[in-house]
């Protein structure tokens, strides 16, 4: 069977439009003074090392701190990173792959957004929103200024998934329920952050959709004690699938939220929460949200941030507007508005001083780490709310009402483009002050910035400089991490590098006796695992404990009297194999499933 | 037509959609507009029963500039726990909101809901309008503009009620600048004339009455010449600190919609009172920038522009109901919240102003130096570091070096720094009006002084000399125009 595709000219009117804000990403050079730049160029770096060395899911970053390394993909959702280096295998250089991933971002998210405001109010509605959603200041912001790739490609999730899910509610099937589970897998494996600040407002829609639903079938009027199983049966049946759909998602996602959410707490959360990156000194002012200020600073306390959080002057006019023509005309799906207005409130409300009572009492709200973040809500939903205005209105309603035209909508596009125009700025440079990508400029950027320098619990002291950042600084290849500097005197302790990767060490090890211990200039994390192997086979013997020593919390392994081989090595820890078999079996679900499906569909086409 | 204000949702809409204009007076601060600190200054000195005239708020004898309303508003949200710059805010916000209620309640019942949702939301976006807060940064206009809409809503009232509204309307007009009631009450009369008929003959003729003393009014407040607006001023787009006066796309659009009305079939019956504010809006433009002004300054005919704004976007809207439409009203909305973004970002402070200046310079040409703060430190060595921060009030024309002097208990000047701001980069001249402007001065001392010292400052012209008179100060002063700084 061959379904012919149809071209949607509104859709590609709206992907047409975009290029401007493609615009900065396409000039030559890159934005290296965007907040964090250069962190996702280097994320991808080391994601890249790793796969180099036949890693295909790397957990541990090496270069991380002046090179004692840190578990960032263990915490940090690596999708964007992964497309990232798919662009890299390609042929793009590290920096070209990262603008890919922006302008992937760019679009996509102009694309989901149509995709879900089209669903709801048709396909004006759907090429406003999506307008209106590209050209969000705090979309701009994302990319231009804060340069913060996976939440950018989150933004593209977030329409992706209330879709997947208003369909599994609307239109329960089993290609709605995958939809809505891999998109919501894939919000998980972009953003953790974001996936853990969106899912209430998921849950609370999929409540208000299932309610709506249950209650259009069965009105309470019409409850009694017999309807009650009904009711429940009901319920289950409109419940069911996106809720099945929120399992496959989790699923999908385990191998990395489960080790992330078991082992973020091996990882020091100081440096993201405390000192400059205390909440309280990040929340907005109204006259930030809803004045015209743009730059390319840093957020900092008080009212003078040398950057932007407005939510657009042009989106909340128009959502405003709607809302009110929503509610004074009877106009189809007018109840998503309303949901969609609460969210913006709410989000406004998380972002402002007179939230801070619900930062102190409810830990979830300081996911967002920023009041400011809650952007990426505000901004969603804005755009959905002002799409809402070019919703027909319903069938049933006066005759005078007519659909919003063509260039109703064509023109309130263009509106929203004009009000973002002046903020599609990049302040690209050619090369940064550390130099071009490389190890060295690495270590450069981390001495001079104090980024990148994430540590473990076992931490005390950050480190500011290493002696791997020495060698690389210099151009030398790091062949061991071994601590040589730390070996008595006296022959008591012999030691000698056989081999090395991001991720192991083998070493052999003369002791005279039990008390001798190698010491690595390697962070501890739970995964790392210490085994002594026979000198000619290379067996292993025994595993040994590791021990951390030192304010860098640096690695040491006591080692057993005579010759041996020491091997050092990152590997997964339960969790994480638990995460990895969750997610293998979910795959395996959906793909039996889908061919069950698929041959259903043949066996009932015959 | 029934004399009722009545409630629909776009009351909310229209203070919603001026959220974008409240929005820079939730700044904690004070905005570096060209009045400066005056108004806060000004309503310090009002509850501390000090006239108000030093600051340009003349109430008698002076008719042209602020009377004491704003100010006495601004002293009840005192009473009520606000700082003297959040009390400015707030008399600015409620101007804001007073006005933008006013035009819809004015349209809505001439011209429906949804004109009168366009009209005053164009009103609260109207360059002239937002400028009087966020570049001028006064406080009576701000009120003035707030309280016209409701004169011409008062205007359109039949009856006694009509008449108390807009006697009471304009009393506070002439309450909050005097001699913008001048000028308003001719177009209110011409108004109330044409809306007059089949009301009464004596309502009219007293009305017209009233309007001619209003001119004279408006005579003797022009006979004084001053400066015009420079027309191209009003045409031009610049940033809004350095001209103000701009009409903006707002007020020309409005022209043109109410033109079109004008010259539309079906708005027959309207014409004259569509003529009447093309006209008021047109006069006000060309008054501004070909009448000197004087005791009025010669933009205050920019407030019967803007105050024509909504009638002529109401009456457009109403000609054209297609404009009425949610999509096509919204996208209007936008675009004039939309045009009037420059002139929300008005840049700000954060000092504390205190309760007065600490002394006030001033040249002929009207332009005064305002000290706020001082502070004096003395580092280990016994160097002294005095920062100053001044602001300017009006253009200050002449390039003044500032002089300190460190004076000894015999009175012998021990040290000096003779020199223009911050080391000669920040002229005085090149001082906008309202801006706050830092300047350190170290003076290093000689051993063995002791005692203790005392440092003054002043300021003088250095092509001859001469020391720029002292007008007012809270700072020890003398009478050769220094003040005497607190050391610690």
């Amino acid at each position: 069977m061959c379904r012919r595709v149809r071209v949607d000219g509104l859709l590609l009117l709206a992907l047409g439009l975009s290029l401007f804000a493609l615009g900065p990403l396409l000039q030559p050079g890159y934005f290296w003074g965007a907040h964090d730049a250069r962190h996702h160029v280097y994320f991808l770096f080391e994601w890249d090392r790793s796969v180099q060395e036949g890693i295909l899911w790397p957990r541990w970053s090496p270069d991380f701190c002046f090179g004692y390394g840190y578990p960032f993909f263990n915490i940090y959702g690596p999708l964007a990173t992964m497309i990232g280096e798919a662009f890299h295998l390609l042929g793009a250089d590290y920096v070209t792959a990262v603008k890919m991933v922006f302008a992937l971002a760019i679009l996509a998210g102009a694309c989901t957004m149509y995709g879900f405001a089209r669903r709801l109010w048709g396909p004006r509605a759907g090429f406003l929103a999506s307008v209106a959603y590209t050209y969000a200041p705090y979309h701009i912001l994302d990319v231009y200024v804060r340069a913060a790739l996976p939440e950018t490609l989150s933004l593209a999730f977030l329409p992706l998934v209330l879709w997947g899910f208003y369909e599994a509610v609307a239109r329960p099937r089993l290609g709605a329920v995958l939809w809505a589970g891999a998109a919501y897998a894939g919000l998980m494996l972009t953003s953790n952050a974001i996936a853990l600040m969106f899912t209430p407002v998921l849950a609370l829609y999929l409540a208000a959709l299932v309610l709506h639903r249950v209650l259009r079938d069965q009105p309470p009027r019409a409850w009694s004690r017999e309807s009650a199983l009904p009711l429940a049966g009901n319920l289950l049946h409109v419940g069911g699938p996106p809720l099945l759909g929120l399992l496959v998602g989790l699923g999908l996602s385990a191998i990395f939220w489960l080790p992330a959410a078991a082992e973020f707490r091996y990882v020091r959360t100081d440096q993201w929460y405390a000192g400059r990156y205390d909440y309280r000194d990040d929340f907005v002012y109204p006259f930030q949200l809803l004045g015209p200020y743009w730059g390319f600073g840093t957020s900092v306390a008080g009212p003078d941030d040398e950057v932007s959080f407005q939510m657009g002057a042009v989106p909340a006019v128009l959502g405003t507007v709607a809302l009110a023509a929503g509610a004074r005309q009877r106009r189809r799906g007018f109840g998503h508005a309303l949901f969609f207005a609460a969210v913006a409130a709410g989000s406004a409300f998380l972002m402002t001083w007179a939230s801070a009572p619900l930062w102190e009492a409810l830990s979830p709200v300081r996911f967002a780490q920023f009041p400011w973040r809650y952007q990426t809500l505000l901004a969603p939903a804005l755009s959905l709310l002002a799409g809402s205005l070019l919703a027909p209105p319903e069938p049933a309603s006066a005759p005078a009402q007519r659909e919003p035209g063509l260039a109703a909508a064509l023109f309130l596009g263009l509106l929203v483009l004009l009000g973002s125009y002046p903020y599609l700025q990049a302040q690209v440079v050619d090369e940064p002050k550390e130099g071009p990508v490389s190890l060295a400029a690495l270590m450069r950027f981390q001495q001079w910035s104090d980024e990148m320098t994430g540590a473990t619990i076992w931490t005390k002291e950050i480190p500011r400089w290493s002696p791997m950042a020495d060698l690389h600084v210099a151009g030398q290849p790091v062949t061991t991490l071994v601590d040589y500097a730390a070996i008595p005197p006296g022959g008591v302790l012999g030691v000698h590098s056989l081999e090395m990767s991001s991720i192991h060490e083998k070493v052999w090890v003369y002791a005279a006796d039990d008390r001798q211990e190698v010491i690595f200039y390697r962070f501890y994390y739970p995964g790392w695992h210490a085994y002594i192997l026979d000198e000619h086979t290379e067996e292993v013997l025994t595993e040994v404990p590791i021990h951390t020593v030192g304010p860098e919390g640096r690695m040491a392994v006591r080692v057993p009297q005579g010759r041996h081989i020491l091997l050092l090595r990152f590997e997964d820890t339960p969790v994480r194999r638990a995460g990895k078999a969750l997610s293998a079996a979910t795959v395996l679900a959906v793909l039996l499933l889908g061919a069950a499906r698929l041959l259903l569909r043949r066996g009932g086409a015959r | 037509m029934e004399a009722h204000l009545r409630m629909d949702a776009n009351w909310l809409l229209v203070l919603l959609l001026a959220g974008f204009a409240l929005a820079p007076l939730t700044y904690p601060g004070f905005v570096q507009a060209w009045q400066g600190f005056a108004p806060a200054y000004a309503l310090q000195d009002l509850r501390a029963g000090l006239p108000l005239g030093f600051w340009g708020v003349a109430w008698p004898p002076h008719a042209g500039a602020e009377g004491p309303l704003p100010y006495l508003l601004s002293a009840a949200w005192m009473a009520l726990g606000a700082s003297p710059v959040a009390a400015v805010r707030w008399t600015w916000a409620v101007g804001l909101l007073l006005g933008a209620l006013g035009a819809y309640a004015w349209l809505r019942e001439r011209w429906g809901p949804m004109p009168a949702l366009l009209g005053a939301v164009a009103y609260t976006y109207t360059p002239y309008h937002l400028n009087a807060l966020y570049a001028r940064g006064v406080a009576g206009e701000a009120l003035a503009l707030g309280l016209l809409p409701w004169l011409g809503w008062a205007a359109a009232r039949p009856g006694w009620k009509g008449l108390l509204a807009l006697a009471l309307g304009l009393g506070a007009l002439v309450l909050t600048v005097p001699g913008l009631a001048f000028l308003a009450a001719w177009p209110l009369a011409a108004l109330v004339a044409l809306q007059g008929r089949g009301r009464g003959r004596g309502w009219a003729w007293g009305m017209l009455l009233l309007g001619a003393l209003a001119g004279a009014g408006s005579a003797w407040t022009l006979a004084h010449a001053g400066e015009t607006v420079p027309f191209h001023a009003l045409l031009a787009v610049r940033e809004p600190l350095a001209n103000p006066w701009t009409l903006g796309l707002i007020p020309v659009a409005a022209w043109f919609g109410g033109g079109a009305a004008w010259l539309a079939p079906a708005m027959e019956p309207q014409r004259r009172e569509v003529g009447l504010w093309l006209g008021t809006s047109v006069l006000g433009a060309l008054a501004a920038a070909l009448w000197p002004g004087g005791l009025l300054p010669s933009w205050t005919p920019l407030s019967l522009t803007a105050w024509a704004v909504p009638p002529l976007v109401g009456v457009a809207a109403a000609a054209w109901p297609s404009l009425t439409r949610p999509e096509v009203a919204a996208g209007a909305l936008a675009l004039m919240v939309l045009a009037a973004q420059p002139t929300l970002k008005p840049p700000f402070t954060r000092l504390d102003p205190g309760p007065a200046p600490l002394a006030v310079w001033q040249e002929p040409g009207g332009g005064r130096l305002a000290l706020l703060q001082q502070e004096v430190g003395r580092d280990a060595e016994g160097t002294l570091h005095l920062d100053l921060t001044w602001q300017a009030w009006g253009r200050v024309q002449g390039d003044y070096t500032l002089f300190v002097h460190l004076v000894g208990e015999d009175g012998r000047i021990l040290a000096q720094d003779d020199a223009q701001p911050q080391g000669g980069k920040r002229l005085t001249s090149g001082w906008r009006s309202g801006e706050i402007v830092p300047d350190a001065r170290t003076l290093p001392l000689s051993q063995g002084v002791s005692g203790p010292l005392r440092l003054a400052v002043g300021w003088y012209l250095p092509q001859t000399g001469e020391r720029l008179p002292l007008v007012r100060a809270s700072l020890p002063a003398e009478p050769d125009h220094r003040v005497w700084l607190h050391v610690p």
